[in-house]
Protein backbone atom coordinates (compact mmCIF):
# COMPACT_ATOMS: atom_id res chain seq x y z
CA UNK A 1 0.00 0.00 0.00
CA UNK A 2 1.20 3.51 -0.71
CA UNK A 3 -0.22 7.00 -0.63
CA UNK A 4 -0.93 7.34 -4.34
CA UNK A 5 -4.62 8.05 -4.60
CA UNK A 6 -6.28 5.87 -7.25
CA UNK A 7 -9.89 6.85 -6.62
CA UNK A 8 -11.29 9.82 -4.79
CA UNK A 9 -15.01 10.29 -4.30
CA UNK A 10 -16.23 13.61 -2.95
CA UNK A 11 -19.71 14.46 -1.69
CA UNK A 12 -21.42 12.05 -4.05
CA UNK A 13 -25.16 12.55 -3.81
CA UNK A 14 -28.11 10.98 -5.59
CA UNK A 15 -31.70 11.95 -5.00
CA UNK A 16 -34.87 10.26 -6.19
CA UNK A 17 -38.00 12.34 -5.75
CA UNK A 18 -36.13 14.72 -3.46
CA UNK A 19 -35.06 11.89 -1.16
CA UNK A 20 -31.31 11.34 -0.98
CA UNK A 21 -30.54 7.65 -1.51
CA UNK A 22 -26.83 8.47 -1.44
CA UNK A 23 -25.91 11.50 0.61
CA UNK A 24 -22.54 13.26 0.45
CA UNK A 25 -20.51 10.09 0.26
CA UNK A 26 -16.76 10.75 0.32
CA UNK A 27 -13.83 8.39 0.47
CA UNK A 28 -10.53 7.75 -1.20
CA UNK A 29 -8.68 4.61 -2.17
CA UNK A 30 -4.91 4.39 -2.40
CA UNK A 31 -2.89 2.17 -4.65
CA UNK A 32 -2.77 -1.37 -3.31
CA UNK A 33 -5.82 -1.00 -1.08
CA UNK A 34 -8.53 -3.60 -0.94
CA UNK A 35 -11.31 -1.26 0.02
CA UNK A 36 -14.48 -2.70 1.49
CA UNK A 37 -17.67 -0.80 0.80
CA UNK A 38 -19.88 -2.28 3.43
CA UNK A 39 -23.56 -1.84 4.09
CA UNK A 40 -26.87 -3.64 4.28
CA UNK A 41 -28.91 -4.26 1.15
CA UNK A 42 -30.45 -1.00 -0.01
CA UNK A 43 -27.84 1.16 1.72
CA UNK A 44 -26.82 2.76 -1.58
CA UNK A 45 -23.66 0.80 -2.43
CA UNK A 46 -24.62 -0.08 -6.01
CA UNK A 47 -26.02 3.39 -6.65
CA UNK A 48 -22.70 4.87 -5.51
CA UNK A 49 -20.75 2.49 -7.75
CA UNK A 50 -22.99 3.33 -10.71
CA UNK A 51 -22.41 7.03 -10.10
CA UNK A 52 -18.66 6.46 -9.92
CA UNK A 53 -18.83 4.65 -13.26
CA UNK A 54 -21.05 7.28 -14.84
CA UNK A 55 -23.87 4.79 -15.44
CA UNK A 56 -26.28 6.98 -13.52
CA UNK A 57 -26.04 10.72 -13.13
CA UNK A 58 -24.95 12.19 -9.85
CA UNK A 59 -26.88 15.10 -8.41
CA UNK A 60 -23.80 16.38 -6.66
CA UNK A 61 -20.19 15.47 -6.10
CA UNK A 62 -17.03 14.59 -7.97
CA UNK A 63 -15.13 11.46 -8.83
CA UNK A 64 -11.39 11.53 -9.49
CA UNK A 65 -9.36 8.67 -10.93
CA UNK A 66 -5.59 9.10 -10.54
CA UNK A 67 -6.29 12.74 -9.76
CA UNK A 68 -8.30 13.36 -12.93
CA UNK A 69 -11.94 14.37 -12.99
CA UNK A 70 -13.84 11.33 -14.24
CA UNK A 71 -16.61 13.31 -15.97
CA UNK A 72 -14.16 15.44 -17.93
CA UNK A 73 -11.72 12.63 -18.78
CA UNK A 74 -14.08 9.70 -19.23
CA UNK A 75 -12.06 7.70 -21.74
CA UNK A 76 -8.79 8.10 -19.90
CA UNK A 77 -10.31 7.30 -16.51
CA UNK A 78 -12.46 4.35 -17.56
CA UNK A 79 -9.52 2.72 -19.31
CA UNK A 80 -7.85 2.41 -15.90
CA UNK A 81 -10.88 0.74 -14.34
CA UNK A 82 -12.37 -2.72 -14.59
CA UNK A 83 -15.79 -3.26 -13.09
CA UNK A 84 -18.48 -5.80 -12.39
CA UNK A 85 -21.70 -4.05 -11.44
CA UNK A 86 -24.33 -6.15 -9.66
CA UNK A 87 -24.58 -9.81 -10.70
CA UNK A 88 -22.31 -10.11 -13.74
CA UNK A 89 -24.34 -10.04 -16.94
CA UNK A 90 -23.31 -11.60 -20.22
CA UNK A 91 -24.55 -12.28 -23.70
CA UNK A 92 -25.71 -15.71 -22.64
CA UNK A 93 -25.89 -17.05 -26.20
CA UNK A 94 -22.18 -16.38 -26.74
CA UNK A 95 -19.31 -18.39 -25.27
CA UNK A 96 -17.23 -17.10 -22.40
CA UNK A 97 -14.41 -16.39 -24.84
CA UNK A 98 -16.72 -14.53 -27.25
CA UNK A 99 -18.04 -12.43 -24.39
CA UNK A 100 -14.51 -11.38 -23.53
CA UNK A 101 -13.73 -10.77 -27.19
CA UNK A 102 -16.73 -8.42 -27.42
CA UNK A 103 -15.22 -6.22 -24.73
CA UNK A 104 -11.66 -6.66 -25.97
CA UNK A 105 -12.81 -5.20 -29.31
CA UNK A 106 -13.58 -1.95 -27.49
CA UNK A 107 -10.12 -1.58 -26.00
CA UNK A 108 -7.00 -0.47 -27.83
CA UNK A 109 -4.38 -2.82 -26.43
CA UNK A 110 -6.25 -5.99 -25.63
CA UNK A 111 -5.31 -8.85 -27.93
CA UNK A 112 -6.19 -12.54 -27.98
CA UNK A 113 -3.18 -13.32 -25.84
CA UNK A 114 -4.56 -11.10 -23.08
CA UNK A 115 -7.98 -12.75 -23.38
CA UNK A 116 -6.37 -16.17 -22.89
CA UNK A 117 -4.32 -14.77 -20.01
CA UNK A 118 -7.37 -13.54 -18.06
CA UNK A 119 -9.19 -16.79 -18.77
CA UNK A 120 -6.23 -18.58 -17.21
CA UNK A 121 -6.16 -16.23 -14.21
CA UNK A 122 -9.76 -17.06 -13.34
CA UNK A 123 -9.25 -20.74 -14.20
CA UNK A 124 -11.89 -21.01 -16.91
CA UNK A 125 -9.68 -22.55 -19.61
CA UNK A 126 -11.76 -25.70 -19.89
CA UNK A 127 -15.11 -23.95 -20.23
CA UNK A 128 -14.17 -20.77 -22.10
CA UNK A 129 -15.42 -22.09 -25.45
CA UNK A 130 -18.83 -23.05 -24.04
CA UNK A 131 -21.88 -20.84 -24.04
CA UNK A 132 -22.33 -18.73 -20.93
CA UNK A 133 -25.88 -20.00 -20.42
CA UNK A 134 -24.33 -23.32 -19.32
CA UNK A 135 -22.18 -21.64 -16.61
CA UNK A 136 -22.82 -21.80 -12.87
CA UNK A 137 -23.09 -18.56 -10.92
CA UNK A 138 -19.58 -19.06 -9.57
CA UNK A 139 -18.21 -19.41 -13.10
CA UNK A 140 -20.08 -16.30 -14.16
CA UNK A 141 -18.56 -14.38 -11.26
CA UNK A 142 -15.12 -15.55 -12.35
CA UNK A 143 -15.81 -14.67 -15.96
CA UNK A 144 -17.00 -11.25 -14.75
CA UNK A 145 -13.69 -10.76 -12.98
CA UNK A 146 -11.85 -11.88 -16.13
CA UNK A 147 -13.77 -9.28 -18.10
CA UNK A 148 -12.89 -6.62 -15.54
CA UNK A 149 -9.20 -7.55 -15.83
CA UNK A 150 -9.05 -7.43 -19.64
CA UNK A 151 -7.73 -3.87 -19.93
CA UNK A 152 -5.01 -4.32 -17.27
CA UNK A 153 -6.84 -1.97 -14.89
CA UNK A 154 -5.29 -0.16 -11.94
CA UNK A 155 -8.58 -0.28 -10.08
CA UNK A 156 -11.14 -3.07 -10.12
CA UNK A 157 -14.62 -2.42 -8.77
CA UNK A 158 -16.56 -5.51 -7.78
CA UNK A 159 -20.15 -5.22 -6.64
CA UNK A 160 -21.02 -8.07 -4.25
CA UNK A 161 -18.57 -10.49 -5.91
CA UNK A 162 -19.50 -13.45 -3.71
CA UNK A 163 -23.24 -12.92 -3.73
CA UNK A 164 -25.13 -16.17 -4.22
CA UNK A 165 -22.04 -18.38 -4.15
CA UNK A 166 -21.56 -21.49 -2.04
CA UNK A 167 -18.84 -21.36 0.67
CA UNK A 168 -16.21 -22.88 -1.63
CA UNK A 169 -17.10 -20.45 -4.41
CA UNK A 170 -16.87 -17.52 -1.97
CA UNK A 171 -13.48 -18.70 -0.80
CA UNK A 172 -12.22 -19.08 -4.37
CA UNK A 173 -13.23 -15.53 -5.26
CA UNK A 174 -11.66 -14.06 -2.12
CA UNK A 175 -8.44 -15.94 -2.73
CA UNK A 176 -8.43 -14.70 -6.31
CA UNK A 177 -8.90 -11.08 -5.20
CA UNK A 178 -6.09 -11.34 -2.64
CA UNK A 179 -3.81 -12.96 -5.20
CA UNK A 180 -4.53 -10.30 -7.85
CA UNK A 181 -3.96 -7.51 -5.34
CA UNK A 182 -0.55 -8.90 -4.38
CA UNK A 183 0.72 -10.33 -7.66
CA UNK A 184 -0.73 -7.83 -10.13
CA UNK A 185 -0.73 -4.78 -7.85
CA UNK A 186 -4.40 -4.15 -8.50
CA UNK A 187 -6.40 -1.89 -6.22
CA UNK A 188 -9.87 -3.16 -5.37
CA UNK A 189 -13.14 -1.57 -4.34
CA UNK A 190 -15.42 -4.33 -3.17
CA UNK A 191 -18.98 -3.68 -2.16
CA UNK A 192 -20.46 -6.27 0.14
CA UNK A 193 -22.97 -6.82 2.86
CA UNK A 194 -20.82 -9.57 4.37
CA UNK A 195 -18.84 -8.33 7.35
CA UNK A 196 -16.53 -11.29 7.56
CA UNK A 197 -15.63 -10.77 3.92
CA UNK A 198 -14.35 -7.30 4.72
CA UNK A 199 -12.49 -8.63 7.76
CA UNK A 200 -10.90 -11.36 5.68
CA UNK A 201 -9.68 -9.45 2.65
CA UNK A 202 -9.97 -5.67 3.08
CA UNK A 203 -7.51 -3.30 4.66
CA UNK A 204 -9.81 -0.28 4.53
CA UNK A 205 -13.55 0.03 4.91
CA UNK A 206 -16.36 2.54 4.58
CA UNK A 207 -19.62 1.58 6.23
CA UNK A 208 -22.68 2.86 4.49
CA UNK A 209 -26.08 3.09 6.10
CA UNK A 210 -29.15 4.65 4.50
CA UNK A 211 -27.00 6.38 1.92
CA UNK A 212 -24.53 7.91 4.35
CA UNK A 213 -21.07 6.85 5.43
CA UNK A 214 -21.15 6.22 9.14
CA UNK A 215 -17.58 4.95 9.50
CA UNK A 216 -14.54 5.14 7.30
CA UNK A 217 -11.10 3.98 8.35
CA UNK A 218 -8.68 1.10 8.15
CA UNK A 219 -10.17 -2.16 9.38
CA UNK A 220 -7.37 -2.28 11.97
CA UNK A 221 -8.26 1.14 13.38
CA UNK A 222 -11.96 0.41 13.49
CA UNK A 223 -11.34 -2.64 15.61
CA UNK A 224 -8.93 -0.86 17.92
CA UNK A 225 -10.38 0.12 21.32
CA UNK A 226 -9.39 0.90 24.89
CA UNK A 227 -10.93 -2.15 26.47
CA UNK A 228 -10.41 -5.87 26.07
CA UNK A 229 -12.87 -8.67 26.55
CA UNK A 230 -12.22 -11.98 28.31
CA UNK A 231 -14.36 -15.08 28.40
CA UNK A 232 -13.79 -16.52 31.89
CA UNK A 233 -14.85 -20.15 32.01
CA UNK A 234 -15.46 -21.29 35.57
CA UNK A 235 -17.97 -23.28 37.60
CA UNK A 236 -17.81 -20.56 40.36
CA UNK A 237 -19.97 -18.13 38.48
CA UNK A 238 -21.69 -16.38 41.40
CA UNK A 239 -18.50 -15.96 43.40
CA UNK A 240 -16.73 -14.60 40.33
CA UNK A 241 -19.50 -12.08 39.71
CA UNK A 242 -19.33 -10.98 43.29
CA UNK A 243 -15.55 -10.49 43.14
CA UNK A 244 -15.75 -8.58 39.86
CA UNK A 245 -18.09 -6.06 41.51
CA UNK A 246 -15.22 -4.62 43.57
CA UNK A 247 -12.84 -4.04 40.65
CA UNK A 248 -12.81 -0.53 39.15
CA UNK A 249 -11.11 -1.66 35.91
CA UNK A 250 -14.04 -3.96 35.09
CA UNK A 251 -16.39 -2.13 32.75
CA UNK A 252 -18.98 -4.77 31.97
CA UNK A 253 -19.78 -8.37 32.89
CA UNK A 254 -22.23 -10.79 31.36
CA UNK A 255 -23.02 -14.19 32.82
CA UNK A 256 -23.36 -17.21 30.57
CA UNK A 257 -23.78 -20.96 31.05
CA UNK A 258 -20.10 -21.75 31.40
CA UNK A 259 -18.87 -18.62 33.11
CA UNK A 260 -18.68 -14.86 32.66
CA UNK A 261 -17.70 -12.58 29.79
CA UNK A 262 -16.00 -9.53 31.16
CA UNK A 263 -14.92 -6.29 29.51
CA UNK A 264 -11.96 -4.67 31.25
CA UNK A 265 -9.59 -1.78 30.70
CA UNK A 266 -6.74 -2.65 28.38
CA UNK A 267 -3.70 -4.20 30.14
CA UNK A 268 -5.51 -5.56 33.18
CA UNK A 269 -6.08 -9.16 32.03
CA UNK A 270 -3.08 -10.69 33.89
CA UNK A 271 -3.98 -8.80 37.05
CA UNK A 272 -7.56 -10.05 36.83
CA UNK A 273 -6.54 -13.66 36.32
CA UNK A 274 -4.16 -13.51 39.32
CA UNK A 275 -6.84 -11.88 41.47
CA UNK A 276 -9.39 -14.55 40.68
CA UNK A 277 -6.93 -17.39 41.34
CA UNK A 278 -5.82 -15.79 44.63
CA UNK A 279 -9.48 -15.75 45.66
CA UNK A 280 -9.71 -19.48 44.96
CA UNK A 281 -11.80 -19.22 41.82
CA UNK A 282 -11.45 -22.39 39.81
CA UNK A 283 -10.60 -20.70 36.51
CA UNK A 284 -10.64 -23.31 33.75
CA UNK A 285 -9.96 -20.94 30.86
CA UNK A 286 -9.52 -17.20 30.34
CA UNK A 287 -10.02 -16.61 26.63
CA UNK A 288 -9.48 -13.20 25.00
CA UNK A 289 -12.41 -12.25 22.78
CA UNK A 290 -11.52 -10.14 19.75
CA UNK A 291 -13.97 -7.50 18.72
CA UNK A 292 -15.26 -8.35 15.28
CA UNK A 293 -16.34 -5.93 12.64
CA UNK A 294 -19.79 -7.37 13.11
CA UNK A 295 -19.89 -6.19 16.74
CA UNK A 296 -18.52 -2.84 15.63
CA UNK A 297 -21.16 -2.55 12.94
CA UNK A 298 -23.97 -3.51 15.26
CA UNK A 299 -22.85 -0.88 17.76
CA UNK A 300 -22.62 1.73 15.02
CA UNK A 301 -25.93 0.97 13.41
CA UNK A 302 -27.74 0.00 16.59
CA UNK A 303 -28.87 -3.27 15.13
CA UNK A 304 -27.04 -4.03 11.94
CA UNK A 305 -30.11 -5.43 10.31
CA UNK A 306 -29.60 -7.51 7.17
CA UNK A 307 -25.91 -7.87 7.80
CA UNK A 308 -24.81 -11.47 7.64
CA UNK B 1 -17.35 2.76 -34.03
CA UNK B 2 -16.53 -0.05 -36.48
CA UNK B 3 -15.75 -2.41 -33.62
CA UNK B 4 -19.04 -1.56 -31.96
CA UNK B 5 -20.88 -2.36 -35.21
CA UNK B 6 -18.87 -5.56 -35.57
CA UNK B 7 -19.89 -6.56 -32.03
CA UNK B 8 -23.55 -5.94 -32.83
CA UNK B 9 -23.29 -8.07 -35.96
CA UNK B 10 -21.63 -10.94 -34.11
CA UNK B 11 -24.32 -10.82 -31.42
CA UNK B 12 -27.19 -10.64 -33.91
CA UNK B 13 -25.95 -13.47 -36.09
CA UNK B 14 -25.27 -15.63 -33.03
CA UNK B 15 -29.00 -15.82 -32.43
CA UNK B 16 -31.66 -17.24 -34.72
CA UNK B 17 -33.53 -13.99 -35.22
CA UNK B 18 -32.05 -12.85 -38.54
CA UNK B 19 -32.26 -16.34 -40.01
CA UNK B 20 -35.94 -16.44 -39.05
CA UNK B 21 -36.45 -13.07 -40.77
CA UNK B 22 -34.71 -14.34 -43.90
CA UNK B 23 -36.86 -17.46 -43.72
CA UNK B 24 -40.03 -15.37 -43.46
CA UNK B 25 -39.00 -13.42 -46.56
CA UNK B 26 -38.45 -16.64 -48.52
CA UNK B 27 -41.77 -18.05 -47.31
CA UNK B 28 -43.46 -14.77 -48.26
CA UNK B 29 -41.90 -15.06 -51.76
CA UNK B 30 -43.20 -18.60 -52.11
CA UNK B 31 -46.67 -17.69 -50.84
CA UNK B 32 -47.07 -14.79 -53.26
CA UNK B 33 -45.78 -16.94 -56.14
CA UNK B 34 -48.21 -19.72 -55.31
CA UNK B 35 -51.09 -17.28 -54.90
CA UNK B 36 -50.37 -15.78 -58.33
CA UNK B 37 -50.18 -19.22 -59.91
CA UNK B 38 -53.26 -20.63 -58.19
CA UNK B 39 -55.43 -17.51 -58.61
CA UNK B 40 -54.10 -15.85 -61.78
CA UNK B 41 -55.32 -12.31 -62.35
CA UNK B 42 -57.22 -12.05 -59.08
CA UNK B 43 -54.51 -10.25 -57.13
CA UNK B 44 -51.96 -9.49 -59.73
CA UNK B 45 -51.22 -10.44 -63.33
CA UNK B 46 -48.65 -13.16 -63.77
CA UNK B 47 -45.27 -11.41 -63.69
CA UNK B 48 -41.90 -12.52 -65.03
CA UNK B 49 -39.04 -13.48 -62.74
CA UNK B 50 -37.44 -10.12 -63.55
CA UNK B 51 -40.48 -8.14 -62.40
CA UNK B 52 -41.15 -10.23 -59.32
CA UNK B 53 -38.70 -8.33 -56.99
CA UNK B 54 -40.79 -5.19 -57.42
CA UNK B 55 -43.94 -7.01 -56.32
CA UNK B 56 -42.10 -8.29 -53.27
CA UNK B 57 -40.75 -4.86 -52.41
CA UNK B 58 -44.23 -3.36 -52.58
CA UNK B 59 -45.59 -6.19 -50.47
CA UNK B 60 -42.97 -6.08 -47.73
CA UNK B 61 -41.88 -2.50 -47.34
CA UNK B 62 -45.04 -1.10 -45.79
CA UNK B 63 -45.35 -3.37 -42.80
CA UNK B 64 -43.10 -6.41 -42.74
CA UNK B 65 -39.77 -4.57 -42.95
CA UNK B 66 -40.82 -1.94 -40.36
CA UNK B 67 -41.88 -4.75 -38.00
CA UNK B 68 -38.49 -6.44 -38.48
CA UNK B 69 -36.81 -3.11 -37.75
CA UNK B 70 -38.88 -2.63 -34.59
CA UNK B 71 -37.94 -6.11 -33.37
CA UNK B 72 -34.25 -5.52 -34.10
CA UNK B 73 -34.26 -2.15 -32.31
CA UNK B 74 -36.06 -3.47 -29.27
CA UNK B 75 -33.77 -6.47 -29.11
CA UNK B 76 -30.60 -4.39 -29.39
CA UNK B 77 -31.69 -1.70 -26.98
CA UNK B 78 -34.67 -2.43 -24.73
CA UNK B 79 -33.90 -6.12 -24.24
CA UNK B 80 -30.22 -5.50 -23.62
CA UNK B 81 -31.07 -2.71 -21.21
CA UNK B 82 -33.40 -4.96 -19.23
CA UNK B 83 -30.97 -7.90 -19.34
CA UNK B 84 -28.19 -5.73 -17.95
CA UNK B 85 -25.91 -6.10 -20.97
CA UNK B 86 -26.56 -2.64 -22.41
CA UNK B 87 -24.15 -1.13 -19.89
CA UNK B 88 -21.23 -3.43 -20.71
CA UNK B 89 -19.64 -1.37 -23.53
CA UNK B 90 -20.21 1.77 -21.45
CA UNK B 91 -17.69 0.42 -18.93
CA UNK B 92 -15.05 0.82 -21.63
CA UNK B 93 -13.80 3.87 -23.50
CA UNK B 94 -16.98 4.19 -25.54
CA UNK B 95 -19.07 7.34 -25.59
CA UNK B 96 -22.81 7.01 -25.31
CA UNK B 97 -23.28 8.87 -28.58
CA UNK B 98 -21.01 6.50 -30.49
CA UNK B 99 -22.66 3.52 -28.84
CA UNK B 100 -26.16 4.45 -29.95
CA UNK B 101 -24.97 5.48 -33.42
CA UNK B 102 -23.33 2.07 -33.79
CA UNK B 103 -26.61 0.41 -32.87
CA UNK B 104 -28.48 2.54 -35.43
CA UNK B 105 -25.96 1.75 -38.19
CA UNK B 106 -26.13 -1.93 -37.29
CA UNK B 107 -29.91 -1.94 -37.64
CA UNK B 108 -29.59 -0.18 -41.00
CA UNK B 109 -26.99 -2.73 -42.18
CA UNK B 110 -29.23 -5.59 -41.10
CA UNK B 111 -32.14 -3.95 -42.94
CA UNK B 112 -29.96 -3.74 -46.06
CA UNK B 113 -29.29 -7.46 -45.69
CA UNK B 114 -33.06 -8.06 -45.48
CA UNK B 115 -33.53 -6.08 -48.68
CA UNK B 116 -30.71 -8.06 -50.28
CA UNK B 117 -32.25 -11.39 -49.36
CA UNK B 118 -35.60 -10.16 -50.65
CA UNK B 119 -34.09 -9.12 -53.98
CA UNK B 120 -32.14 -12.34 -54.48
CA UNK B 121 -34.85 -14.72 -53.32
CA UNK B 122 -37.51 -12.95 -55.40
CA UNK B 123 -35.34 -13.16 -58.53
CA UNK B 124 -34.63 -16.82 -57.81
CA UNK B 125 -38.12 -17.93 -56.83
CA UNK B 126 -39.76 -15.67 -59.40
CA UNK B 127 -37.63 -17.19 -62.17
CA UNK B 128 -38.51 -20.71 -61.05
CA UNK B 129 -42.24 -20.05 -60.93
CA UNK B 130 -42.68 -17.56 -63.76
CA UNK B 131 -39.56 -17.88 -65.89
CA UNK B 132 -36.93 -15.21 -66.37
CA UNK B 133 -38.70 -13.46 -69.27
CA UNK B 134 -37.38 -11.31 -72.09
CA UNK B 135 -37.03 -8.09 -70.20
CA UNK B 136 -39.10 -6.21 -67.68
CA UNK B 137 -41.95 -3.73 -67.98
CA UNK B 138 -42.04 -1.08 -65.30
CA UNK B 139 -44.56 1.77 -65.36
CA UNK B 140 -45.40 0.87 -68.94
CA UNK B 141 -41.79 1.02 -70.14
CA UNK B 142 -39.97 -2.05 -71.37
CA UNK B 143 -36.41 -2.48 -70.15
CA UNK B 144 -33.73 -4.95 -71.17
CA UNK B 145 -32.65 -7.52 -68.58
CA UNK B 146 -29.56 -5.52 -67.63
CA UNK B 147 -31.46 -2.24 -67.40
CA UNK B 148 -34.19 -4.05 -65.49
CA UNK B 149 -31.72 -5.35 -62.94
CA UNK B 150 -30.18 -1.89 -62.55
CA UNK B 151 -33.64 -0.41 -62.15
CA UNK B 152 -34.49 -2.99 -59.52
CA UNK B 153 -31.24 -2.29 -57.67
CA UNK B 154 -32.12 1.42 -57.66
CA UNK B 155 -35.59 0.70 -56.28
CA UNK B 156 -34.17 -1.43 -53.51
CA UNK B 157 -31.29 0.98 -52.94
CA UNK B 158 -33.46 4.06 -52.54
CA UNK B 159 -35.73 2.09 -50.17
CA UNK B 160 -32.86 2.00 -47.70
CA UNK B 161 -33.39 5.71 -47.10
CA UNK B 162 -36.92 5.62 -45.59
CA UNK B 163 -36.15 2.36 -43.78
CA UNK B 164 -33.04 3.95 -42.26
CA UNK B 165 -35.13 6.91 -41.08
CA UNK B 166 -37.67 4.49 -39.63
CA UNK B 167 -34.82 2.62 -37.88
CA UNK B 168 -33.79 5.85 -36.19
CA UNK B 169 -37.36 6.53 -35.10
CA UNK B 170 -37.65 2.97 -33.85
CA UNK B 171 -34.45 3.39 -31.81
CA UNK B 172 -35.99 6.43 -30.10
CA UNK B 173 -38.99 4.32 -29.08
CA UNK B 174 -36.75 1.45 -27.94
CA UNK B 175 -34.76 3.87 -25.79
CA UNK B 176 -37.89 5.25 -24.18
CA UNK B 177 -39.11 1.94 -22.80
CA UNK B 178 -37.47 -0.54 -20.48
CA UNK B 179 -39.89 -3.37 -21.20
CA UNK B 180 -39.43 -5.19 -24.51
CA UNK B 181 -43.08 -6.30 -24.77
CA UNK B 182 -44.36 -2.78 -24.24
CA UNK B 183 -41.80 -1.35 -26.67
CA UNK B 184 -42.68 -3.82 -29.45
CA UNK B 185 -46.43 -3.54 -28.84
CA UNK B 186 -46.50 0.23 -28.82
CA UNK B 187 -44.14 0.58 -31.77
CA UNK B 188 -46.15 -1.81 -33.94
CA UNK B 189 -49.38 -0.17 -32.76
CA UNK B 190 -47.97 3.21 -33.74
CA UNK B 191 -46.87 1.85 -37.13
CA UNK B 192 -50.38 0.64 -37.93
CA UNK B 193 -52.00 3.79 -36.54
CA UNK B 194 -49.77 5.94 -38.73
CA UNK B 195 -50.54 3.77 -41.73
CA UNK B 196 -54.27 4.17 -41.14
CA UNK B 197 -53.80 7.92 -40.63
CA UNK B 198 -51.84 8.11 -43.89
CA UNK B 199 -54.68 6.52 -45.79
CA UNK B 200 -57.54 8.34 -44.06
CA UNK B 201 -56.00 11.79 -44.00
CA UNK B 202 -54.34 12.34 -47.39
CA UNK B 203 -53.12 15.87 -46.56
CA UNK B 204 -51.67 14.97 -43.19
CA UNK B 205 -50.52 11.65 -44.58
CA UNK B 206 -47.88 13.38 -46.66
CA UNK B 207 -46.01 14.20 -43.46
CA UNK B 208 -46.20 10.71 -41.97
CA UNK B 209 -43.08 8.59 -42.26
CA UNK B 210 -45.02 5.64 -43.72
CA UNK B 211 -45.72 7.69 -46.85
CA UNK B 212 -41.99 7.72 -47.61
CA UNK B 213 -41.71 3.93 -47.69
CA UNK B 214 -42.91 3.93 -51.31
CA UNK B 215 -40.40 6.53 -52.41
CA UNK B 216 -39.16 4.17 -55.15
CA UNK B 217 -42.49 4.57 -56.94
CA UNK B 218 -42.11 8.33 -57.29
CA UNK B 219 -38.36 8.86 -57.55
CA UNK B 220 -38.00 7.13 -60.90
CA UNK B 221 -41.17 8.57 -62.37
CA UNK B 222 -40.58 12.00 -63.90
CA UNK B 223 -44.17 13.09 -63.31
CA UNK B 224 -43.76 12.48 -59.56
CA UNK B 225 -40.43 14.22 -58.97
CA UNK B 226 -42.00 16.80 -56.67
CA UNK B 227 -43.47 14.04 -54.53
CA UNK B 228 -40.14 12.24 -54.48
CA UNK B 229 -38.33 15.41 -53.44
CA UNK B 230 -40.73 16.07 -50.58
CA UNK B 231 -40.46 12.42 -49.51
CA UNK B 232 -36.66 12.60 -49.42
CA UNK B 233 -36.85 15.82 -47.44
CA UNK B 234 -39.35 14.30 -45.04
CA UNK B 235 -37.14 11.23 -44.61
CA UNK B 236 -34.14 13.41 -43.80
CA UNK B 237 -36.16 15.46 -41.33
CA UNK B 238 -37.39 12.31 -39.57
CA UNK B 239 -33.85 10.93 -39.48
CA UNK B 240 -32.34 14.16 -38.19
CA UNK B 241 -34.95 14.70 -35.47
CA UNK B 242 -34.77 11.04 -34.40
CA UNK B 243 -30.97 11.25 -34.13
CA UNK B 244 -31.16 14.39 -32.00
CA UNK B 245 -33.78 12.86 -29.70
CA UNK B 246 -31.80 9.59 -29.40
CA UNK B 247 -28.72 11.57 -28.48
CA UNK B 248 -30.59 13.51 -25.79
CA UNK B 249 -32.17 10.37 -24.35
CA UNK B 250 -28.97 8.31 -24.29
CA UNK B 251 -26.99 11.10 -22.66
CA UNK B 252 -29.58 11.45 -19.91
CA UNK B 253 -30.48 7.79 -19.56
CA UNK B 254 -29.88 6.23 -16.18
CA UNK B 255 -28.48 2.75 -16.71
CA UNK B 256 -30.30 1.10 -13.85
CA UNK B 257 -30.19 -2.53 -14.95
Amino acid sequence: MNNKEVLKVQNLTKKYENKAVVNKVSFSINEGDIFGFLGPNGAGKTTTIKMILNLIKKDQGEVYVNGKDFSENFNECISKIGAVVETPKFYEYLTGYQNLKQMANLEVNVDEERINEVIKIVRLEKRAKEKVNTYSLGMKQRLGIARALLNNPKLVILDEPTNGLDPQGMRDIRELIKKLAVENNITFLISTHLLHEVEQICNKVAILKEGEIISYDTVKNLLKKNTETLNLQTPDILKTLSLLKDLDYVKKKVRHEEGVVVEIEKGFSTKLNKYLIQNEIKLEYSIPVNQSLEEFFIKKTKGGEQIA
Amino acid sequence: MLNLIKNEMIKTFSTKKMYVFYGIIVVFCLMISLTIILQPGEIIDKPTGQAFPLILLKGLIGQIFPIFIIILSVDMITNEYRNGTFKLPLLHPVSRRKYILAKIFSIILLTVSLLGVTLLSSYFIGSIFFGWGEGVTIDGNLYSSLDGILKMLSYYGISILPLAAFSMLSVVLALLFSNAGVAVGLSIGLLFALDVARQLLPNLGLYIINSTFYIFESLFNSSLYDTAFSQILLTLIYAFISLIISDIIIRKKEIIY
